[in-house]
């Protein structure tokens, strides 16, 4: 498993040991504290945090693309991303330390949250959500965050620049226990409502009319979804930087293998979300090791090939034999 | 199941597009809806599938206020047929079908047997079972309309609505569709374009012009030139089909404003 692979080498035996004998308190000891530590307290949180962040990542993805029904969404498309790049580059480089240790997983959730309201109301018109006015909101707004974050990082030292590229990419390298609790309860709480909600995302990909025929009411459900996935978002990105691809790609990956049913979807997204992002943290830590690559270079540089590779396996999928 | 509309209105931006709407759909009928582009067919549909909330008025479908009701017990009582809209997410055949007994789920239930044999008896009545792992992009006009049929039939409703079901298809299919509509023998509101087809087909018309109802009545009652001449703007004149022996409408230009009867 994953937790064998680092750039300091340690027999999967001895992984395997360390983790059984922390799990269930009994001493089989045969390594030194310095492997006992690496094991436990830098590689096995940093891969479950890889986990908790790709399912909760593929399963806003998921509900993104029923709620605004189009394929292009994923669960940065009302700003939440960079709403929270905002947010950290305050923190980095303006230096706002006002919950430490805490300051940078705050704000980027304040960004991104913040960020999803502003999009919501933006969207609104005369109390209704369209989803085409909700992604050009998005969008128009992330351009403007994205200028405050360059503003900002240009006015900024240049070691920053580094730091601030580096988070915005991607990186589980802070992984600790204590930051798993939090994603992890939002990730159950997330992924289980979303589940029972399955068949009204259905209908709700049918249409809004259709949907509400089906006993959906697409106003009040879309809004449930999008809360849902904003704080979602915001608790993923918080720990995790803005980690692309996963979100928009690995329900489509699913879709072509299992079909658009969401009771199939979203169990088998959120799954193969913490596999794929699993991996690819394996890949970040050990391709240039001792060095790091950020998480969404290699997300986008493995995962998309892929992609493309099933697209043009799957040639009646997205509308490959309409006219 | 029985609809009753009454002093219905309707609007956006604080002007009426629907005004003074009564109309209603006895048990077993089937009852067209006919009207020139922009006369408020669809707007008027929409308020009876709760799409729209009528600024006034009521909609009573057997005897409870639709707005009483909640949406799900709407839907269990109205099964509604909508012109198709395109999407870019491929479902199967027998996914679109099982859609229909989403009104009568619970966020906790689970699909169970009686809810497989439910979808598999509606594929059967539109005599499409083989289709059922088809995807449903790959269907023709006529398969696509069939399967939203078995749609509405698995969600067990007694009154069906649809919304130009005939538009898109070929001769042949529109017939077929009308048939299979006529054989559930459910109460039926149809918006209808085609004014041979709703004379062939359905027990009473409504003919609406400017958002108001301006005729009602069996179709053959109600369809007569001179109300053809005021509603569409075009002359018509009337034979006998010589296979169903209904009448016949048949339509031309009057360009010299003169009317032709």
């Amino acid at each position: 498993m994953a937790v064998t692979i680092g750039p300091v080498y340690i027999s999967p035996v001895t992984v395997w040991n360390i983790v059984l004998s922390r799990l269930f308190s009994v001493d089989a000891g045969q390594w030194s504290q310095g492997q006992d530590n690496i094991v436990w307290l830098i590689r096995l949180p940093r891969v479950l945090l890889a986990g908790l962040v790709g399912s909760g990542l593929a399963a806003v993805g998921v509900a993104m693309q029923a709620t605004v029904r189009n394929p292009l969404a994923d669960p940065y498309i009302l700003g939440t991303s960079s709403g929270a790049s905002v947010g950290a580059v305050l923190v980095i480089v303006l230096g706002l330390n006002f919950f430490d240790p805490y300051s940078l997983s705050a704000m980027a959730f304040v960004g991104a949250v913040g960020s999803f309201i502003l999009v919501f109301l933006l969207a609104q018109s005369s109390g209704r959500i369209s989803p085409t006015r909700l992604i050009l909101a998005g969008v128009a707004l992330a351009y403007i965050l994205s200028a405050i974050t360059s503003f900002i990082l240009f006015m900024g030292d240049d070691r920053d620049f580094r730091e601030v590229l580096f988070w915005m990419l991607g990186t589980l390298a802070g992984a600790k226990w204590e930051f798993l609790t939090l994603p992890a309860i939002a990730l159950a709480l997330g992924v289980g409502i979303l589940l029972l909600q399955a068949r009204s995302m259905n209908a709700l990909l049918m249409g809004d009319e259709t949907a509400t025929a089906l006993g959906v009411d697409p106003q009040k459900f879309r809004r449930q979804l999008l809360v849902l996935a904003a704080l979602l978002t915001g608790v993923m990105v918080a720990v995790s930087g803005a980690i692309g691809f996963v979100g928009l790609m690995m329900p489509h990956i699913v879709r072509l293998v299992v079909g658009s049913d969401h009771r199939r979807v979203l169990p088998a997204s959120v799954l193969l979300g913490a596999v794929f992002l699993i991996w690819v943290d394996v890949g970040a830590r050990t391709v240039v090791q001792p060095e790091e690559l950020p998480v969404s270079v290699i997300t986008a540089l493995v995962g998309a090939p892929f992609f493309l590779w099933l697209l043009r396996w799957r040639k009646n999928a997205f509308g490959g034999d309409r006219i | 199941m029985r609809l009753d509309i009454q002093g219905l209105y309707w609007g956006v931006d604080g002007l009426d597009i629907l005004h003074d709407i009564k109309m209603s759909v006895d048990p077993g009928a089937m009852v067209g809806l006919v009207g020139p582009n922009g006369s408020g067919k669809s707007s008027l549909l929409r308020c009876v599938y709760r799409a729209l909330k009528p600024r006034t008025g009521s909609i009573a479908i057997d005897g409870d206020d639709l707005w009483d009701i909640s949406s799900k017990e709407a839907a269990r009582r109205i099964a509604v047929v909508l012109q198709e809209s395109p999407t870019e997410f491929d479902f199967t055949a027998y996914e679109i079908v099982s859609m229909g007994r989403n009104p009568h789920k619970q966020m906790f239930d689970r699909e169970n047997e009686q809810d497989d044999v439910i979808i598999e008896d509606a594929l059967n009545q539109v005599g499409m079972t083989g289709f059922a792992d088809r995807s449903f992009a790959t269907l023709s006009g006529g398969e696509k309309q069939r399967i939203l049929i078995a749609r509405s039939l698995s969600q067990q409703a007694s009154f069906l609505l649809l919304d130009e079901p005939t538009n898109h298809l070929d001769i042949r299919y529109q017939l077929e569709t009308m048939d299979l509509v006529k054989e559930l023998g459910l109460s039926t509101l149809t918006a209808l374009h085609d004014l041979n087809i709703a004379t062939e087909y359905c027990d009473k018309i409504y003919v609406i012009d400017g958002g108001r109802i301006v005729a009602s009545g069996p179709p053959p009652e109600v369809l007569k030139p001179p109300l053809i001449k005021k509603v569409f703007g075009v002359g018509s004149s009337v034979n006998v089909n010589s296979h169903t022996g209904k009448p016949r409408l048949n339509f031309y230009l009057d360009r010299n404003g003169k009317n032709g009867l």
